[in-house]
């Protein structure tokens, strides 16, 4: 019975072992994939600010060429004897 | 089928707008999720005494936690794009519009300056052509109608000055200085006759070059000569002093001055084709009360 006990002791500690080693393994699978969305949601949000960036840019051109316009024609409104 | 209704554009990038918002909302609910969950393995475990199957379970839940965090991250990432992209067709649209919208202010700025440009030159185009396309050359019978236009034109352009009697483009002055250059040898007759009165007339005001004067003679200013006459002049005198013999020889050239009312626009230099003394007398009484009358008015 000791023998017996002594010979599935170390059999439990195998299988305790290889457990860990599979539960180790999955963890680790777990934060790689983790690690690898985190990667993707900081790519995403360089590109997604210098998307933006570049939009904003164009909108304050947009921006500035309409005040222009606006002024040119409040003042062909304002004086329409020049097209007279 | 009530979705396959028509949609304005403005709908659909409400609904784009909707999706994004409702996508990143659940996103954004996924976090209190997996945080009670991860609560709810811990107490189990602790408490439970089927560790082993609570280990399994918390596994299974973390990798479907896991799959569900990915696809909500996509879903926000597509609708966030799609939403950028819409946004930069929007721009790229507005700036086109507006680009036109310049152009066709440019062009309207540019036709206003052609106008006013135009305008402005319309003001001053008086033609002014040089004197020897002015005056006529009978001579040439290549261009007799170029040679009345030109009358018509220098008539036109000279409209401060009295309107002739007559339409005849050749002037009396002209007519005796052919004749003049014509028959030299009647021309000096008539000449020694004539120059003393000429140079009589012809006072220091006038100062043609080449003028003989006669011994002893001095000249006679014309407001005098002319005053002396009570303004009734004969057509020999009226043309000697609108012209001066400069050479004897005939035909080549004669200088002339143009009219009493401008004395400044010096000298012409004309051509005298060879007249006849019959065309001359003709002038003569034809032209003979014309030039009364202007000499009249001076």
């Amino acid at each position: 019975m000791a023998r017996a006990g002594g010979i599935s002791n170390p059999v439990n500690v195998g299988i305790a072992v290889q457990a860990d080693w599979e539960n180790r393994e999955f963890i680790s699978n777990i934060s790689l994939n983790v690690r690898r969305l985190f990667e993707f949601l900081l790519q995403f949000e360089a590109t997604t600010k210098s998307k933006l960036a570049s939009l904003n840019e164009k909108l304050d051109v947009l921006e500035r060429k309409l005040e222009v316009l606006e002024v040119q024609v409040s003042s062909a409104t304002t004086n329409p004897s020049v097209f007279n | 089928m009530a979705m396959a209704a028509a949609m304005t554009f403005d709908e659909v990038s409400m609904e784009r707008s909707k999706s994004f918002v409702k996508a990143l909302q659940e996103l954004k609910n996924l976090r209190p999720q997996l945080y009670s969950a991860a609560e709810y393995c811990e107490k189990s475990y602790i408490h439970s005494e089927q560790k082993q199957m609570v280990l399994d379970n918390l596994k299974d839940y973390a990798v479907r936690a896991l799959v569900n965090a990915v696809d909500h991250l996509g879903t926000v990432a597509y609708k966030l794009t799609d939403l950028f992209d819409q946004q930069s067709s929007d721009v790229a649209s507005l700036d086109l519009k507006v680009s036109s919208i310049n152009q066709r202010i440019s062009t309207c700025q540019t036709y206003i300056d052609k106008e006013g440009l135009r305008q402005q030159q319309m003001c001053g185009a008086a033609p002014k052509l040089h004197k020897h396309y002015i005056l006529p050359y009978s001579g040439n019978s290549k261009y007799p109608g170029m040679v009345q236009q030109l009358q018509t034109e220098f008539r036109q352009d000279s409209s401060e000055m009295k309107p002739r009697p007559y339409n005849s483009v050749k002037t009396l002055s002209w007519h005796l200085s052919s004749e003049n250059s014509s028959t030299s040898a009647t021309s000096r007759t008539v000449q020694s006759s004539v120059e003393p009165k000429a140079h009589k007339i012809a006072t220091d005001t006038f100062k043609l070059p080449g003028a003989e004067r006669e011994k002893g003679q001095t000249p006679i200013p014309l407001s005098r000569h002319l005053h002396a006459n009570g303004g009734n002049m004969s057509p020999d005198v009226v043309s000697q002093k609108t012209s001066v013999k400069v050479s004897s020889h005939g035909g080549k050239q004669i200088s002339t001055f143009r009219s009493f009312e401008n004395p400044t626009m010096g000298r012409q230099i004309i051509r005298a084709p060879p007249r006849t003394k019959s065309m001359l007398s003709a002038l003569f009484v034809k032209n003979k009360a014309a030039k009364l009358k202007k000499i009249s008015v001076i």
